[in-house]
């Protein structure tokens, strides 16, 4: 009998211990709002693009995102591959268009607040990033010349309201481009520098409407933010706000023992920069040295934020003039990504090495060694039940 | 009457057991190493006297701040015309920091700027200082908890 009751009383105990989510300590509520969207910034200012907050900017930049005529084939919009009735991205492990691309295509909430864009961050802008799929052999596929024209003859009007006349294009090759053909690039080189200029300049207009559009896309409050906002507020939190244990328990992992928020960390979820983690190589591609090769190129990158198509001052340039040129950790480094409504896009990591959440958990407590550079993983001891609370957390951030 | 006495110790003992545990994993495992935050102090083998702060508010996660250095010997005179490079990062995470800060003469004698310093994850941030005045090469490691 009183054995019965011991047990009881153990179990009493140990069912306490489990349900602890009631009791955050001041540090664990802390990490919990740090992550949570209510602290989310309003997007800053974009000084390098003073188109970036117009609303017919933002208008005509929505219109060239959707339009396939931008393109070599006429077939290739930048949504194709960032569908915007799935987070902005193709569910599939490489983007196609013209050709397949050699990594996964990256959704676009919350784009905006990121310094660098792509996984190896070899752009510095959202404008000056827009322009690279539209010169991609494997994406879009055009040039900046065939662009201009199109532009003059289908958008003339709006694009003149918003950015002022276009140059005058009479006599222009229907393609040229420094990136195209090797006869579209000897036709680039053969025009004049003020003509290549004035077609730069125009290109770049496209980036800062397509961007002025992409800088409304945010990411959607999630049961996790309610969740958050309840423990904030230091209520109950109600419906589908209460997190399972489980859940709770992922959570607690994610900003403790798992240390996922050291890099995962604030509201998006990210720390916007480059790390190892020992994602193996994605099958069938070419070696990829993430951002040790995003350095070079945004560094080379006519459109940065040190060119000559930069509006405002050069002070606004900040990350590129302190850019970490090289560090063994960039071998291999991928930028960090949100993972708001990560679980509704698989497959994951820059090649979609992974298909399930749980891969990635299994990924992060085996942290192999990488094919070349450090990982900045570290084995991660996790029971069963850990592993699948740890996922069950991550889909708490949307799916 | 005897087993009754046991069961309430064995309850006792148990409530116990279960409250260390949780306080342990609750708190133990979350504390990092004490860290000497000081943003004062002489530098590794005592050449220089070596200050830092913020031109303008605290450290936070994200923007590139600049930071004022202060260089004196020991005992007051301002140190001009050194050079200093900045290294440094997360110790615990093994990596740098996520720019290349660099360090500029001041108009004032002694004083220095240091541009470019960003963090981009909460928790401890080493910077260190390595100085160079004449013949003279010391360093100075700040501790910067986010
Ligand atoms: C073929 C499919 C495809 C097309 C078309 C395409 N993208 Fe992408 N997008 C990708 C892939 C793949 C990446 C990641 C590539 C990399 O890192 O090398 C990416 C990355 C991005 C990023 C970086 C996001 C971040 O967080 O860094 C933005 C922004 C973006 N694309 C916008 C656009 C725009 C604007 C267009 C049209 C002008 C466009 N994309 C056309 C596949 C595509
Ligand atoms: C050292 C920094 C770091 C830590 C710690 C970290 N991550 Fe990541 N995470 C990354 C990077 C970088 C990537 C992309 C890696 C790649 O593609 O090669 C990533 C990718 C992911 C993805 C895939 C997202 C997508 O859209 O493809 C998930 C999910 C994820 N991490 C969850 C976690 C969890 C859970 C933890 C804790 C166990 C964790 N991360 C810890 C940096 C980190
Ligand atoms: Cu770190």
């Amino acid at each position: 009998m009183p054995w019965r009751r011991l047990l009881c009383v153990v179990l009493a105990a140990v069912a306490l211990a489990g349900c602890g989510g009631d009791s955050f300590s001041g540090a664990e509520r802390a990490a919990i709002a740090s992550l949570s969207l209510a602290t989310l910034r309003p997007v800053q200012p974009d000084p390098t693009n003073r188109f970036a907050d117009d609303p017919r900017a933002a208008a005509f930049g929505a219109t060239l995102f959707f339009e396939a005529r931008l393109s070599r084939d006429g077939q290739v919009a930048c949504a194709n591959c960032h569908r915007i009735d799935r987070q902005f991205q193709d569910d599939l492990p490489f983007g196609v268009a013209v050709g397949e691309t050699r990594r996964r295509t990256m959704p676009l909430a919350g784009v905006a607040y990121n310094a660098w864009f792509f996984w190896d961050g070899r752009r510095d802008s959202l404008w000056a990033q827009a322009l690279a799929p539209l010169e991609d052999p494997l994406e879009h596929a055009g040039t900046r010349a065939g662009y201009a024209q199109f532009i003059a003859s289908a958008y003339r009007e709006r694009y003149e309201r918003i950015f002022g006349p276009l140059p005058d294009l009479t006599g222009l090759p229907a393609q040229a481009g420094p990136l195209g053909t090797p006869p579209e690039r000897a036709a680039w080189e053969a025009m004049p520098e003020p003509r290549r200029d004035a077609i730069d300049g125009v290109f770049a207009n496209l980036g800062k409407a397509i961007a002025a559009f992409e800088r409304t896309i945010n990411p959607a409050e999630t049961r996790f933010d309610r969740f958050a906002a309840a423990v904030s507020e230091g209520r109950a939190p109600q419906g589908d706000a209460a997190l399972s244990p489980d859940e709770i328990l992922g959570l607690r992992l994610f900003i403790g023992k798992a240390r996922c928020s050291t890099c995962h960390n604030g509201p998006l979820m990210t720390d916007g920069f480059f790390h190892n983690t020992g994602v193996p190589p994605a099958p069938g591609k070419p070696a990829d040295l993430g951002r040790e090769e995003g350095v070079p190129l945004v560094l080379a990158d006519p459109f940065n934020c040190l060119g000559r198509h930069r509006d405002g001052a050069a002070d606004a340039c900040g990350e590129l003039r302190f850019i970490v040129k090289d560090a063994p950790e960039l071998k291999r480094a991928f930028k960090t990504p949100s993972l708001r409504e990560a679980a509704g896009r698989p497959p994951f990591m820059h090649g979609g090495q992974f298909k399930t959440l749980d891969e990635v958990v299994l990924h992060y407590m085996r942290a192999p060694q990488p094919a070349e550079g450090h990982s900045e993983a570290k084995p991660l001891l996790l029971s069963e039940r850990e592993r699948t609370a740890l996922v069950a957390f991550l889909k708490t951030l949307g799916e | 009457m005897r087993n009754q006495w046991r069961l309430t110790i064995g309850v006792a003992l148990l409530v116990a057991l279960v409250a260390i545990g949780l306080f342990a994993s609750r708190h133990l495992s979350e504390r990092e190493p004490e860290a000497d935050l000081a943003r004062s102090k002489p530098s590794a083998k005592g050449i220089f006297v070596v200050s830092i702060k913020p031109d303008g508010p605290e450290p936070s996660v994200g923007p590139i701040a600049t930071w004022d250095l202060a260089l004196t010997r020991p005992d007051g005179t301002p140190v001009s015309g050194a050079a200093v490079t900045v290294g440094g990062g997360m110790p615990q995470h093994n990596h740098g920091f996520p720019t290349e800060p660099r360090v500029s003469a001041a108009a004032d004698p002694g004083r220095y700027r240091i541009e470019g310093v960003k963090f981009s994850m909460p928790g401890l941030w080493e910077m260190r200082l390595t100085i160079s005045a004449g013949t003279d090469t010391d360093e100075a490691l700040f501790n910067i908890r986010l």
